[in-house]
């Protein structure tokens, strides 16, 4: 879960800025009234204002270009926090709003109010007033300087210091200073003697001097450091004493009373008048800081309204992304905790949700697999049964089988057509319909179908299934290819009747052909001609047919004996080509072809049963052929024929008219034969010895005609000489199977 | 390479000056300045120009007081790098006006001094005169360095009561100051 939130620490930022900014807008303001120390800082409180708040409306633009951004982008949330953020603002902005606007009538009408006409006109008229006391002072003082200067003009130059120290003393003034017309001083004389000021006395300005040269007494009111002095500058009259006009200057201090009301007034009308020059840039500073003020308080509120709504819709927007997990199938994603409130409890009650979906999806997997792997055990066990195991729907149509039966049933593994209506699967079905057709529950019975290696025994067990489990009440088949068991207990059979035959016939035999032979012997030349010729004749009958039972009781012989085999290695061809030989020139109309492998093939084998073998093949091929108008019997060897390896395969092809159809199957059992003469057993006993070497034989009606007896004989003896061919591991479902 | 910087220094000053005089009438200017060697001490005479604009008198008539500030400094010439300055020092002079005594004061704010004056152009001119105003000790100054003295006035905004202050930044009727004067010592 993404708990990326860079909003708090910027959040703190922007708190921690608008605080100081704040504070730094009330000293500003309490340098606007100057009366707080912060007046010299003011314009750098000022600076630090605009910059914090400058820094402010960055930060805070960056968050709210960051929400821009994600409502773009459809971050989950955004749009809700947006929403959130200007209904907020909206809120906050319009109290802060009529706030304002009173705030700023009312400084207005609070700093105008400062002002009356009224206070203004009596602080004029204390000042005109203290000026006109000041005047009369003024008079009063410029009388006493000329009085002073009239006696100062009698006086010579010699006495004029002592005279000016004089009339100081008597005067009230605090220093005299003569000067001549020039402005050069001559004598001075100051209240305090000893001062700095008595050696270098103020001298007026140079206008003043001008002005009283000229005839006009010049007297003033001067502010000092402390107060105010009076300045008197007059002429003094040119007299016995001295050659030319001089300059008397006096200054006089103004007495206690009147400097202290006059400092007084004048400090207020200062004030006033300064505050009245200030009042439009007081009221554009006041307004400055209360906009500044309005404006932090408003950014403020943006950056906490975008605080807020982040907060609140955090959890919400965990849901909806844990929503859109959950939508998407992944179940073990937790959502962090939410608030102690209904946002809390709703964002538990998802993660419980999600939780108790994982679980249950766990179990379901966990169930599924076990289903799974029994599934495939079944399988596996129903691949190696070398039963075949068909299951058939309730309308009998086939569904699944395994691969047992496949090969049983000749079918096609890649391709299984269930509908072919010559094919074994159709001739299986319809010789158990009936079973499938009745009630009964169980039920067993033996099949022969004719599959393309020839007629083929089953043994058929089938049972009727429950109506459960969604099969609807369908069959299964098991069923065991028992040919090769039936065909070996009809050979054992033969065998037997062989034995028994060549045992119980032969006995009687020679007393039969010796006694008849006596009788001829005897009575022969007693009888009469025609007599003699009856029992000549009934006597040969006898001994003929003895010779021939015995032919047969031999044949019967040869195959229910089992002789012990001398085994030796056989070069095949070497062997076929000498037996054969008696076989050259044509001696029954027949062309002998060999076809022998240049590899000279070797097998173990008792030569005096091969020479049986090859004989009994060729002479029925023989009558074979000559019976069915044909000219040739071709014999081919072949080392590892194409399907078989590790044997030699030794095939006799003839151009005769075939086996019987129908009989392929059975022409190795014994007594069965198409021909007019003959015991039945030349391939039975062929068969026979086959079968003791290790060998396989069969016997076909290939497409090109005639008929073809192949038989193989494993080169290793004593080995497997037929190989299993590997069955498929799968249980196949018949496509059309409902 | 120094008659250039000199040459640089003077279309810069020229260029300054055509600019304050082009801007508005009123205007600081440095007429002289001259120091002297007496008993060892770099004595300065100087005399400066006061030219108030509106927005001033109107102030100054009003009870607001003006404060002009004077920094004088005593540079060493070098070469290469910028001129190392040996001495700077701030004279601060306040001028104001007595509606009692119609008259204006100019007080001496580092020695708290105070003269009236009948006129503000009598003022004035006390206040833009310098005579025999130690600068610094001769024997701070190495023999074989060149040095200059620079001098300028300016009025100083930050002396206003704050009210005014913001504006006066923003407008240039208060921006008052003279260029830098600079003399050879």
């Amino acid at each position: 879960m993404r708990k990326h939130r860079p909003f708090g620490r910027g959040f703190a930022a922007i708190s921690i800025l608008t605080a100081l900014l704040l504070v730094a807008l009330f000293q500003l303001t309490r340098a606007t009234e100057d009366s707080g120390r912060f007046s010299e800082l003011y314009s750098v409180l000022l600076v630090v204002c605009g910059l914090g708040f400058v820094g402010l409306a960055l930060q805070i633009g960056r968050s709210l270009i960051q929400l821009a951004r994600q409502v773009r982008a459809h971050e989950p949330g955004s749009r809700l926090t947006l929403r959130l953020v200007v209904m907020f603002v909206a809120i906050a902005v319009a109290p802060v709003g009529i706030v304002y606007y009173f705030s700023l009538r009312f400084l207005e009408r609070s700093i105008d109010s400062w002002f009356d006409v009224r206070v203004e006109k009596a602080l004029d008229d204390a000042l005109e007033l203290s000026r006109t006391a000041l005047d009369l002072k003024m008079r009063e003082v410029l009388q006493q300087t000329v009085r002073l200067g009239v006696q100062l003009a009698d006086a010579g130059a010699a006495i004029t210091p002592l005279l000016v120290a004089e009339l100081r003393n008597e005067s009230d003034a605090s220093e005299l200073t003569v000067m001549s017309f020039s402005g050069t001083v001559l004598a001075v004389d100051s209240f305090e003697t000893s001062s700095a000021a008595s050696i270098a006395p103020e001298r007026p300005d140079e206008a003043v001097l001008a002005q009283v040269r000229q005839g006009r007494d010049y007297v003033s009111l001067d502010p000092t450091q402390l107060g105010f002095q009076l300045r008197a500058v007059v002429r003094i009259p040119s007299g016995a004493a001295i050659g030319e006009d001089g300059i008397l200057q006096a200054l006089y201090p103004v007495p206690g009373r009147f400097s202290t009301l006059g400092r007084s007034v004048q400090s207020a009308y200062d004030a006033y008048k300064e505050l009245v020059y200030l009042r439009e840039p007081l009221k554009v500073s006041f307004k400055l800081i209360l906009s500044l003020v309005l404006l932090v308080g408003c950014l403020a509120a943006l950056s906490a309204a975008v605080h807020a709504a982040r907060k609140l819709v955090a959890p919400v927007s965990d849901l909806a992304e844990g929503t859109r997990a959950v939508a998407a199938g992944q179940y073990d994603q937790q959502l962090p905790q939410g608030p102690e409130d209904e946002l809390g409890f709703l964002v538990e009650s998802f993660n419980a949700m999600t939780r108790a979906l994982a679980q249950a999806r766990d179990a379901a997997l966990t169930s599924q697999r076990m289903v799974e792997s029994q599934r495939a055990y079944l399988e596996t066990v129903l691949a190696r049964l070398s039963s075949g195991v068909l299951t058939l729907d309730s309308s009998g149509a086939p569904r699944t089988y395994n691969a047992a039966a496949m090969q049983i049933l000749a079918m096609d593994p890649a391709h299984p057509d269930v509908r072919d209506d010559n094919s074994p699967l159709k001739h299986l079905l319809e010789a158990v319909a009936e079973y499938l057709a009745s009630d009964s529950a169980e039920w067993r019975q033996e099949v022969t179908l004719f599959a393309p290696g020839g007629r083929r025994v089953l043994m058929c067990r089938g049972s009727r299934l429950p109506e459960v489990i969604g099969l609807k009440a369908g069959h299964v088949l098991v069923f065991d290819d028992i040919t090769t068991l039936v065909q070996a207990e009809r050979d054992a059979a033969w065998t037997e009747v062989a034995r028994r035959l060549a045992h119980e016939i032969k006995n009687p035999l020679t007393p039969i052909q010796l006694a008849a032979e006596r009788i001829r012997h005897k009575y022969l030349d007693k009888l009469g001609e025609e007599d003699g010729r009856v029992l000549d004749r009934g006597t040969h009958t006898i001994v003929q047919q003895v010779a021939a039972m015995k032919e047969m009781v031999d044949a019967f012989n040869d195959y229910a004996r089992a002789p012990q085999l001398k085994l030796v290695s056989v070069p095949l061809n070497d062997f076929v080509t000498e037996v054969l030989y008696l076989y050259r020139g044509y001696p029954a109309g027949v062309e002998l072809a060999l076809e022998l492998d240049p590899a000279g093939p070797l097998i173990e084998a008792d030569k005096g049963r091969l020479r049986q073998l090859l004989h009994n093949v060729v002479k029925n091929a023989i009558e074979a052929i000559r019976d069915g108008h044909g000219s040739r019997l071709a014999i081919a060897t072949r080392v590892n024929p194409e399907g078989a390896p590790d044997c030699v395969e030794l095939s006799f092809h003839d151009d005769g008219p075939g086996f019987p159809e129908g009989s392929v199957g059975n022409v190795f059992e014994p007594y069965v034969t198409t021909k007019p003469k003959g015991t039945g057993l030349g391939l039975a006993i062929v068969k026979k010895i086959v079968e003791e070497h290790g060998g396989l034989i069969r016997a076909e009606n290939p497409p090109e005609g005639g008929a073809r007896i192949a038989i193989r004989f494993p080169t290793r003896p004593g080995g497997d000489h037929r190989p299993v061919p590997g069955l498929p591991a799968s249980l196949t479902h018949s496509e059309e199977a409902g | 390479m120094r008659a250039l910087r000199n040459g640089l220094h003077g279309l810069l000053l020229a260029g300054a000056l055509l600019l304050a005089a082009g801007a508005w009438a009123a205007g600081f200017e440095v007429l002289k300045a001259g120091a002297r060697l007496e008993a060892g001490v770099v004595r300065l005479d100087a005399q400066i120009a006061y030219e108030l604009s509106e927005a001033a008198l109107d102030a100054l008539k009003n009870g607001v007081p003006l404060t002009v500030e004077i920094d004088i400094e005593v540079q060493r010439r070098r070469e290469w790098v910028w001129d190392e300055t040996v001495a700077s020092l701030t004279q601060r002079w306040r001028l104001e006006y007595h509606p009692l005594a119609r008259q204006y004061a100019v007080v001496n704010l580092n020695t708290g001094e105070l003269k009236g004056f009948p006129t503000l152009t009598a003022a004035l001119d006390a206040m833009g005169r310098l005579r025999d105003f130690p600068v610094l000790d001769a024997s701070l100054l190495a023999p074989d360095d060149r040095y200059q003295g620079r001098l300028r006035a300016t009025l100083d905004i930050e002396a206003l009561p704050s009210p005014l202050r913001p504006l006066a930044y923003l407008s240039g009727e208060w921006r008052l100051a003279s260029p830098w004067f600079t003399w050879p010592l």
